[in-house]
């Protein structure tokens, strides 16, 4: 199978040459040899469309090099199978599936996939095993580990904080799944700060605040995600509060995680604040360069896809202040190289990637000017004129109207460009065009195209 | 070559080519249509590489004959703005002239060499069937159809020759809908007794929009293979690619025994369900409520915020007493394509599905799970 894949690669690359770009990737996009047989390739093609232009156009050319390659190949016959289909096998479980999923997806979209343990909330895939640890995290990696050890003894609270992306869902979430895995019979919770105020709001709507009190504080290990958002709820914060001296109080283990250090909590009361200091407090900060090319690594393998070296590393030196970032950066280059065939040099690794992470492009106060009056086909000088002339005027508008939003410009600035215009006048044209769009779904139009134009230019 | 004829004509035949033209193309040529001789009359291609639509309309030709490829975008503005009723267009293989009484336009279009060739349907495997009694049953549930990719096989709608009858089945998974076309108006020589086709939702919505461009209202022959179908249409063809996979199994899903049954009038019930929906919330929840009693059909729904609403409908009901939740617009698309007054529902507790149909007319059905609250 393998050497099936690198003729058809080797064939492709000769193809290439010959065929312009866009309908290289058109027909022969996701193409492969299926079989070999008695002297017949099977050729695999996304589409009828693509077998008809394949055989009627490259036919001859695609032979020859075959030939070139293994002269026993004979002839070529197609298959159609688009990208997308789901294997056969997949059938007997249709049944089941339309009767069961038919229940409530809508309701809670993601949790279906992901496989949750039912009680603790906690996803199995986060474990202390597959954590990278890093000069970055060391610290927290290995508070966590005392922790599982002697929970509720050594560090208590234990207090994450760091910033999106960098890993404290997966170590908080790893000690829970470390510690059941020592004692099945351990009862752990795991939540977000938002899902305890939502129960505490049920709570007080229903009457049953007695039943989640007993709920969270008959546990060994309370793990609380995101701790930042029970700012200024104050229900919720008392709630917390007092579960959280009876779980203290009965040694028993809290984990909690935040964005910031528990000092620069935002409208957390003091109390609180000290006693998430009473503990131990760590920080997981950016990942240094080894630490992101092994947390690849790592994700690679769990996928189970492949990149050369090379690759792996461009991907970590290019994205750094965020691991979900890095994860996806690793599927979409793979897919990019996968599908489009696309060689792997460092060049079209760095395109690919600024394809989706580029900044948004930086324009020129005259560069809208100029698009705008192209656009309009006028001339420069007599839209900045004085001219009062019903064409100008409206051109004058759109470019004050883009110096203001797109730019974010101060009023005097756009007026002194504008040929030195006061700047109540420009105040008066943007409130005007303001509304004007909302009445006139042409100038919305326009003003789409003009973007267009302005963030495509080179 | 040069071409008269009339402008409405060839505006007709263009316009049923719009929605097989992409906006946004991998390859550049597909924003153009091609136009060629055939056989006498012009006929004019497009494809999005997902389907294709040809169509044909009568014109006077002479010289020799060219084909050429044309900007749809420019052509369409251009044979909308003439004023004049009878045009010439001169052709070459790389620009057409539009000249009327007062007028001379140039296009420019693409040499042909690099149009997609459009694939052939063998026309071995037919069936003939009334252009709009499909329309019908395409429009009664292929809105369901989901367009997610991630289950290919419930993106289309399910055509399914079942001996004499065919069904018209489309689901999301949250819901299911099927018609049934009974044996006058279709006919076949088939050898096989079933045969299973989904079809992409694209093309069932251009199926029904081109029968209702046409305003067709007598049988067509359509033509398939394994993964392609061919409509043949008078001067116009749709042709398309079908999608692989298969069908979940749903007539193990529609239930035979239900909780309770009811049978009410139908625009009644449509109203009483906008009515409660003022105070549903994002989930668009709504109670359906059988008391012990028997006694009505209640709708209850309630908004912490906004309100609450209770209506209660008279009908004839059987079983036992039930509480369910549904999304109320689940229930309301069900119930649209239902054409006489009174409606049976069947309704099934504990995340089962419950059912909707025309109480006169087995033809259509409806399944519909609750939600889970």
């Amino acid at each position: 199978m393998e050497d099936l894949e690198k003729l058809w690669q080797k064939v492709l690359s000769l193809l290439e040459l010959e065929i312009p770009k866009a309908s290289f990737h058109t027909w022969f996009k996701e193409s492969k040899i299926e079989k070999f047989q008695d002297g017949i390739v099977f050729l695999r093609v996304n589409s009828n469309f693509a077998k008809e232009w394949i055989e009627n156009k490259y036919q001859k050319s695609i032979l020859c090099y075959l030939k070139n390659f293994n002269d026993q190949i004979k002839s070529i016959k197609y298959v159609i199978k688009p990208a997308l289909t789901i294997e056969k096998e997949a059938n007997p479980k249709t049944k089941i599936k339309l009767a069961k999923a038919i229940v409530n997806e809508d309701l809670q979209p993601s949790l279906q996939k992901i496989n949750l343990l039912p009680k603790t909330k906690l996803n199995p895939r986060y474990k202390l095993s597959n954590f990278i640890v890093g000069p970055c995290n060391e610290l927290a990696y290995a508070a966590a580990l005392a922790v599982t050890e002697k929970p509720g003894r050594k560090y208590n609270p234990l207090f994450v904080y760091g910033r999106v992306g960098l890993g404290k869902t997966h170590l908080i979430q790893g000690i829970g799944n470390a510690l059941l895995e020592k004692d099945k019979s351990k009862k752990i919770i795991y939540t977000t700060s938002e899902e305890f105020t939502n129960e505490v709001v049920n709570a007080i709507h229903y009457r049953t605040t007695l039943e989640l009190r007993k709920k969270y504080r008959n546990v060994d290990l309370l793990i609380i995600d995101d701790i930042q958002f029970i700012g200024g709820k104050e229900r919720t914060e008392e709630e917390f509060f007092h579960t959280f001296n009876a779980l203290y109080e009965n040694n028993k283990q809290i984990v909690i995680s935040s964005d910031k250090p528990p000092f620069s909590l935002v409208g957390i009361e003091k109390r609180l604040k000290s006693r998430f200091e009473g503990g131990m407090i760590v920080d997981i900060s950016q990942p240094d360069f080894e630490t992101r090319i092994a947390i690849l690594h790592q994700k690679m393998k769990e996928n189970n896809i492949f990149l050369p070296e090379e690759v792996v590393e461009v991907i970590a030196k290019n994205i750094s202040d965020n691991i979900r970032h890095l994860e996806g950066s690793l599927n979409l280059v793979y897919n990019n190289l996968k599908y489009k065939k696309i060689p792997p040099t460092k060049k079209n690794i760095e395109e690919i990637l600024n394809s989706i992470f580029k900044p948004r492009k930086v324009i020129k106060p005259q560069e809208v000017i100029n698009t705008i009056c192209q656009y309009f086909n006028l001339e420069t000088s007599k839209v900045v004129s004085q001219s009062r002339k019903k064409e100008f005027v409206h051109a004058r508008q759109m470019i004050i109207y883009f110096l203001r939003e797109e730019l974010e410009m101060p009023y005097l600035s756009i007026g002194s460009i504008l040929g030195n215009r006061d700047h109540t006048t420009i105040m008066y044209s943007l409130e005007k065009i303001n509304k004007e769009i909302e009445n006139n779904p042409l100038l919305e139009k326009e003003i789409n195209e003009i973007k267009e134009i302005l963030y495509q230019s080179e | 070559m040069e071409i008269t004829c009339l402008k409405e004509n060839f505006k007709k035949s263009l316009n049923l080519l719009e929605r097989a033209i992409t906006n946004k193309p991998t390859l550049p040529i597909l924003r153009n249509i091609l136009l060629k001789n055939d056989n006498g009359k012009i006929n004019l291609i497009a494809t999005d590489l997902e389907i294709a639509v040809k169509s044909w309309f009568r014109a006077k030709i002479e010289g020799e004959d060219k084909e050429i490829t044309l900007p749809f975008s420019i052509l369409n503005s251009i044979l909308f703005n003439i004023p004049d009723e009878k045009i010439n267009l001169k052709i070459s293989e790389k620009n057409m002239t539009i000249i009327s009484q007062n007028l001379k336009t140039k296009i420019q279009g693409i040499p042909v060499d690099d149009f997609p060739i459009i694939p052939k349907v063998k026309k071995e495997k037919s069936i003939k069937i009334d252009a709009q009694i499909l329309k019908e049953a395409f429009n009664s549930v292929s809105y369901i159809s989901s367009l997610s990719s991630l289950k290919p096989e419930i993106s289309g709608v399910l055509f399914f020759l079942n001996k004499d009858e065919i069904e018209i089945v489309s689901t999301d998974s949250f819901r299911l809908g099927r018609k049934i076309i009974n044996a006058n108006y279709f006919k076949t020589s088939l050898k096989e007794e079933k045969v299973k086709l989904i079809i992409p939702l694209k093309t069932v919505q251009e199926y029904v929009k081109i029968v209702e461009n046409l305003n067709l209202n007598t049988f067509i022959d359509f033509y398939f293979e394994e993964n392609q179908i061919l409509f043949d249409f008078p001067d116009v063809q749709l042709i398309s690619r079908l999608i692989d996979g298969n069908f979940p199994e749903y007539e193990a899903v529609i239930p035979k025994k239900f909780d309770a049954e009811v049978v009410v009038k139908k625009d009644e019930l449509i109203q009483f369900i906008k009515l409660a929906s003022v105070f549903t919330s994002r989930t668009k929840d709504l109670k359906f409520i059988i008391p012990e009693n028997l006694k009505n059909l209640e709708i209850y729904s309630q908004d912490i915020n906004l309100g609450e609403n209770k209506s209660y409908l008279e009908g004839r009901i059987k079983g036992g007493k039930v509480e369910i939740t549904f999304n109320y617009q689940f229930v309301l698309d069900g119930l649209k394509p239902i054409k006489n007054e009174e409606v049976f529902i069947g309704f099934n507790q504990n995340n089962s599905p419950s059912l909707i149909k025309d109480e006169e007319d087995p033809s259509y059905l409806y399944i519909v799970m609750p939600l889970k609250m």
